[in-house]
């Protein structure tokens, strides 16, 4: 799978949240948060959503790809 | 069945082995040799046991869940290659067993056998799940 960018640390660092914190407002694990803070993990679509909505931001603003990586076959 | 039950009732099959194991080994009496290295085994699994029900009391005080979705994608990928491992052990204790029929070899019982396959399916799941833990999955 391709590698995500994610900017969960620094929209965090905005809101004053720990790790700890946004895992259980996701109902997730902290590992899991941190896994994909780094960009080791690609969450589930309903997970990224979860913590989309934490930050008040869509999908897209939150989990970043190379526009070549978005390129349609059409 | 919910998954809280589920996860009750593997550590309590797992005490249960353990238990199990120690009190048949205590029963059959091992040698220094084979105590040396099964014993530590036992009591490495026994720690490991009480750890794994304690991590999942404070956990579940803390209100924070025990699965989610990636550490369930761990324990998959991590008994999947237990199964396999596994299946290649027991096949290993079967030969073993068929070559002691032709040349002397030192054998226990069946409950042995079951006993030590249980007891190197757990280990080799609870090493495997730290392994794939520490790793990225993608």
């Amino acid at each position: 799978m391709t590698p995500v960018r994610t900017r969960i640390k620094e929209l965090r660092a905005r809101d004053g949240l720990r790790q700890e914190d946004l895992a259980r407002m996701v109902g997730c694990r902290r590992e899991t948060i941190s896994f994909v803070e780094n960009g080791e993990y690609n969450p589930s679509l309903l997970l990224a959503v979860k913590i989309a909505r934490v930050f008040e931001a869509n999908v897209e603003e939150v989990f970043q790809y190379d526009e070549g990586e978005l390129m349609l076959n059409l | 069945m919910s998954g809280n039950f589920n996860r009750k009732w593997i550590m309590v099959t797992v005490l249960a082995v353990v238990l199990t194991y120690v009190a048949i080994g205590l029963y059959q009496g091992f040698s220094i040799g084979v105590s040396s290295i099964v014993l530590p085994v036992i009591v490495g699994n026994l720690f490991v046991v009480v750890g794994m029900l304690y991590w999942v009391i404070t956990e579940r005080r803390a209100g924070i869940p025990i699965a989610d979705e990636r550490s369930q994608l761990v324990d998959g990928k991590a008994a999947k290659l237990t199964l396999v491992v596994g299946i290649y052990f027991m096949m290993a204790l079967t030969f073993y067993d068929i070559a002691a029929q032709f040349i002397t070899l030192p054998t226990k019982n069946a409950a042995i056998y079951l006993a030590a396959s249980a007891m190197f399916l757990l280990s080799f799941f609870g090493l495997s799940r730290w392994y794939y833990g520490k790793r990225r999955s993608r």
